[in-house]
């Protein structure tokens, strides 16, 4: 895990202390949700005082942008998601949605449950602007060549099957967390589903 | 627009405690206890609400509350069981029951009770991510997407459609088509209840087109929306 993104500029001693602040944190997050993961207890599992936990954030809610910041580019979500989320070429991701939902079931099925989790707790707005300022910057670095004026908030139709089709894998690591689900248990689901999305999404530029 | 608490005093759902063994005290005590205990799984969700928080919301004591409910997940379950019994009965309205037209209105109409009234969504979705989460306590049945397959007619309808020869393509099943739509309707309403509170200061929110959605369900069926079966 690389935390050099998040552009703290710590010495190295820092530099490794905040690695492993996040890296509890994120294990919390996942088992107990944002909510009842206290700096208390974040501290505790990160073997450091409450007091000096406070020297690297005032929150869990700054912790929980920065775990999602790692976790998003951990699982290379601009590459996979940055066309869909601006639209650009639904058709190819169909195409790869099969691939997408295996890894949400599978090696990314903790990725997922975090920005679900992410999702829930700050359903009432960010801390500040870190976040979306991230969102809207790594969507216009994956796609330089194309105008982008990327507003997550935005739900016009030209982003409804985009979203829809994000949601739906989104799930299935959720759904899979309970009843241990394997691929071919929703494969026709899936299938069904971007057969759908793509009768009524034509291709575009 | 309403306080959540203001919206809860006017859902019909409250009223359908149906148990004609009961006195009328003890169902007004329930109503009341359901009520609260609606407003505080929607705006806290289930994991952090505890019976004392429900009991000394309803303004009762614990004993009493105990001797109406067992646990809080007996009362999410009801409340959950209410609530889209209550959806499905006002879906739909007036109209000729046989058509394709009639049944999308009538998912158009729950879909936009579930969205736009206050509360609904956050419950439902704290009640599916909590059912989940803890499924011994929670017969699988009893989830959003199983209840809806089992108590709507969706899938009475899909496979009457289907019958007549009007799926464009014959492989899908009906019971898939259905499945496939309630859960979609969840995954992307929790997706989108979400961001809309999150960029709520930005302003520009646009509500989400359910007209799209249900082309999208139903672009597997070849009718033009008159089709009587």
């Amino acid at each position: 895990m690389d935390i050099d993104i998040l552009e703290y500029g710590d010495s190295r001693t820092l530099n490794k202390k905040r690695k492993e602040i996040l890296s509890v944190s994120r294990e919390l997050f996942i088992e107990f949700g944002i909510e009842q993961a206290s700096m208390k207890l974040i501290a505790d599992k990160a073997r450091i005082t409450r007091r000096s936990l406070y020297n690297y954030y005032d929150s869990k809610e700054q912790i929980a942008i920065d775990v999602q910041i790692l976790n998003l580019k951990d699982m290379n979500f601009f590459e996979t998601w940055g066309c869909v989320l601006i639209s650009i070429d639904l058709q190819e991701t169909l195409k790869r949605i099969p691939e997408i939902a295996k890894k949400a079931m599978g090696e990314h099925k903790f990725h997922y449950i975090l920005i679900s989790k992410l999702d829930s707790h700050f359903n009432q707005g960010y801390p500040d602007s870190k976040y979306p300022d991230f969102l809207r910057k790594e969507v216009a670095a994956a796609y330089p060549d194309v105008y982008i004026d990327y507003n997550p908030l935005d739900y016009r139709v030209e982003w409804f099957h985009a979203n829809l089709l994000l949601a739906y894998i989104q799930r299935l690591a959720t759904r899979n967390k309970s009843a241990s689900l394997s691929y071919s248990d929703v494969q026709s689901e899936i299938e069904l589903l971007a057969k759908l999305i793509s009768n009524t999404n034509p291709t575009k530029k | 627009m309403d306080t959540l608490a203001q919206s809860i005093k006017k859902m019909n759902m409250f009223y359908q405690i149906e148990d004609n063994s009961l006195t009328r005290t003890i169902l007004k005590s329930r109503r009341k206890i359901l009520e609260n205990s609606f407003r505080l799984f929607a705006s806290m969700g289930i994991f952090n609400t505890t019976m004392v928080d429900i009991s000394s919301s309803a303004g009762i004591t614990r004993r009493t509350l105990y001797n109406h409910y067992n646990s809080k997940e007996e009362i999410a379950l009801v409340l959950h069981r209410l609530l889209i019994d209550d959806l499905l009965s006002r879906s739909g309205g007036e109209g000729d029951k046989k058509t394709f037209a009639y049944l999308k209105k009538s998912l158009k109409s729950v879909f936009h009770d579930i969205l736009m009234e206050n509360g609904i969504i956050q419950f439902l979705i704290h009640f599916d991510q909590y059912a989940r989460e803890n499924p011994e306590l929670f017969p699988e049945s009893e989830l959003f997407v199983n209840y809806l397959l089992k108590n709507s007619l969706m899938g009475e309808y899909l496979r009457s459609i289907k019958s007549q020869g009007y799926f464009l393509d014959d492989t899908v099943s009906s019971e898939l088509l259905a499945k496939v739509c309630f859960e979609s309707f969840i995954a992307y309403t929790d997706r989108i209840s979400y961001r809309k509170g999150a960029f709520h200061e930005e302003g520009n929110y646009v509500e989400p087109d359910f007209d799209l959605f249900i082309d999208t369900i139903f672009s597997i069926i070849s009718v033009g929306g008159n089709c009587g079966y």
